[in-house]
Order: structure tokens, then sequence, then C-alpha cells
């Protein structure tokens, strides 16, 4: 099976050219002005955007799919979605929350289970980071292996695992 | 990550498509995990998957795609077709409808894809013979016919199931021994694999063929 880094190059690190963002931006500003767009054409856009890999694109992309969240069907779907947006952003608790909805509804998701191992992954990192602890590059291998060396300062730390 | 030498010579990337609900996510999971899961849920969007394999003795790894068959995914999913080195569509043979939605699947299949990819036809849930509602002459004709590999297989058991990924794979691989599949052009599906000089994960294949030679420089 895959390893985490995999894992995250496929799941997360799996950007969208520009073009076929601005293409579904064109389609939504004219569904939008005609007046016929549907939830559809909702997804669609939000699903480009939160493929996107600037920043800007990707709460864009929140605000669309999670107004859709909101109105009760597909709710799934929309929430993996959003844990998949948040983890871009570095947004880990939000994440976590999101896809900790989609395994209470399916508990052996397989891909919500993959996601939610990255997001796990990354809090625990980020708590580690907090403890001022890091253990070389590979933090997680190296927690694993319980080598860790203490560098002072949480700065330190954060550019290192960046 | 970086540890130790890459254990594959090749990487190529698969894509699995077809109607919801005919066993594509099983297939895969068949495939990795040797598991079948009777309750799986509708993909969302894709799942990934890998699994290393041999043919002709070199070692290669499969990155496989596999699409949410769901209608209102069909935008979603076609970004994915580009750049298969294999396309495993996949029909049930107890329901007609996702038999006769083939022609679909495979136009977008076409068009989407390199004229190199290899495309591999699959009537899934073989275990299931009683509820048969396609017969196998008339997919192998259909297949025959769109020169398509085919063979009917089950998620279930399992039988087949190596055999239509493996048979994938030697058939790419005959195309790159064939000389058909140019090494540096961009969306074959088919990688070399990442220079085992260890250092940065840049796995851009950087063109000459002895990168691929296994005891070079050792890391570690
Ligand atoms: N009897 C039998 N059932 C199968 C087989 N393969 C899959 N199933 C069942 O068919 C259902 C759908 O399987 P999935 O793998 O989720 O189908 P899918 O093509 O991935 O569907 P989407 O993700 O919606 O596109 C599941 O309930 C499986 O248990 C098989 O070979 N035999
Ligand atoms: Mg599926």
């Amino acid at each position: 099976m895959a390893d985490n880094s995999e894992l995250e190059k496929a799941i997360i690190g799996d950007f969208i050219p520009l073009a076929m963002i601005q293409a579904a931006e064109k389609e939504y500003k004219k569904k939008n002005e005609e007046g016929s767009l549907t939830d559809q054409d909702r997804f669609s856009y939000a699903w480009h955007l939160i493929k996107s890999r600037y920043k800007d694109d990707i709460k864009k992309g929140i605000s669309i799919m999670g107004e859709l969240c909101q109105d009760g069907t597909d709710q799934r779907d929309y929430l993996y979605f959003l844990a998949l947006a948040y983890y871009k952003l570095e947004e880990y608790s939000e994440a976590e929350q999101c896809i900790n909805r989609v395994l209470h509804m399916e508990p052996n998701n397989s891909q919500a289970k993959d996601l939610k191992k990255l997001v796990s992954g990354k809090i625990q990192q980020d708590n580690l980071i907090a403890a001022g602890v890091v253990g070389g590059a590979a933090l997680v291998g190296a927690a694993a292996v319980g080598t860790l060396a203490v560098i002072g300062g949480a700065i330190v730390a954060k550019l290192i695992s960046k | 990550m970086a540890s130790g030498p890459y254990n594959y010579s090749y990487i190529f990337k698969y894509i699995i498509i077809g109607d919801m609900g005919v066993g594509k996510s099983c297939l895969l999971h068949q495939f990795t995990e040797k598991k079948f899961m009777a309750d799986c849920p509708h993909t969302i969007g894709v799942e990934f998957g890998t699994r290393i394999v041999e043919v002709s003795g070199q070692k290669i790894k499969l990155q496989i795609w596999d699409t949410a068959g769901q209608e209102r995914f069909r935008a979603v999913t076609r970004s994915y077709y580009r750049g298969a080195a294999g396309a495993l569509m996949v029909y049930d043979i107890t329901r007609r409808s996702t038999y006769n939605h083939l022609s679909s699947w495979l136009t977008d299949a076409r068009n989407l894809t390199n004229p190199n990819t290899v495309i591999f036809l699959i009537g899934n849930k073989s275990d299931l013979d009683g509820q048969r509602d396609v017969t196998y002459e008339e997919a192998k004709t259909f297949a025959d016919e769109n020169g398509l590999l085919f063979l009917e297989a089950s998620a279930k058991t399992g039988d087949n199931v190596e055999d239509v990924f493996i048979e994938t794979a030697k058939k790419i691989y005959q195309n790159i021994q064939d000389g058909n599949v140019d090494l540096n052009a961009a969306d074959t599906g088919v990688q070399l694999k990442p220079s085992a000089s260890g250092g940065s994960g840049d796995r851009k294949p950087t063109g000459n063929q002895s990168s691929q030679q296994s005891g070079g420089k050792g890391c570690c």
C-alpha cells in the first residue's frame, strides 16, 4: 500500500492546470448570468478551485462547497473535499472535523481513512513542533524510531519541517 | 521516502472507468490488498492505490486511479484520463445497462488518453453467473471489434483479477520494448524509476536508459 508521502503526493499534490480552472470559472459565470446555475455546476466549479495550487482559489472553493454542504444532500462528498481543502491551507483541525464527519457516516470508507491518516500525521507533527521537539528532517520517521533530538525553539522546528 | 534504493524500474499509471456499482473499487482493493469489500461506498471523485508487479523480470509500480462512476463526477474524473498508460474499462455482467454504456466510456477513453494507452475490458461479477445479463461471446466480439483486451473477472472471488492488471502491464511493457512509447514524452503514463542516487525526491526521468540500471551508487 501507498505510504504517507506517496498518498500525500497523489491526494493533496494533485493540482489541476490553471487553464482548466479558468474554463470552469467561465462556465460558472455564464450559467450564473443566465440564472441557470445548478448545484452540480457549483460543485464542479468548487472542485476545480479546491484542486488548484493557489490558496485564494482554494478559499473560494471552500466558500462555495461550504454553502452546498449546508443544503443537506450529498454531504459526504462536500465534506470530503472541504477536508481536502483545509488540509491544503494547513488548517488541520478544520480538516479533521470534516473528515471525522465523513467517517461518522461511513466508518469503512477507505478514501476517508487515507485522508484521515494524512491529517492525523500533520496534527501529530504540529504538536511535536509546538512542544519544541523535532528530530531531523524526516520528523515522523524519526519519531517512530524514537531518535528524537531536541532543537530549541518552535520557529527553527517550523522552518525545518516546511 | 528516501530510505534505500527504489525497488522498481518503471511506474505505470492506470485508470479504472465504468458505470457506478460495477465493482471498480472492489477490483482495486482485491488487487492491492487481496480483500473483498462487500459494502464498498461509492467512490468520491477518485481513489488512489498502488502495487508493485513483476513483468519479464522487471519490477513495475502500478499507480492506479479508481474513478467514481456516479454521473455528477464525470466532469471531475475526466481530468484523470490524461497520461494513463492503461485503462481498465469495467461493466457488470448482471446489468445490461452498464454494458450498453461502454461505447460512451470508450469514446472518453479514446479521446482523452493517448493512442498507445492499453484498454482492457473487464466483465466483472463473473461469480454471479446465474444472474448473467451479458454473454461472454457478445462482449468478446465487442472487444475484438474495438481492439480491446478482454476478460471476465470477479472482485469477490478474485478470479482473473491479477490477470487483468498484469496483462495490461505486459502489453504496456511490450509497447515500450517495441519502441512505441517515448519515455521522455509527457502524458504516456510511463516513467522510468526515479534515479536511485538518493538526495532530493525529484522524479523527472533525465532521459538516458542508464539511470535504470540497478546496483548503481548505493545510498545508505
Ligand atoms: N457478487 C459480486 N459483487 C461484487 C463484485 N464486485 C463488486 N461487487 C459489489 O458491487 C457493489 C459495488 O461495488 P464498487 O466496487 O463499490 O463499485 P464501483 O464501480 O466502484 O462504484 P462507484 O464508486 O460508485 O463508481 C458492492 O456492493 C460490491 O460488494 C463481484 O465481483 N461479485
Ligand atoms: Mg468506486
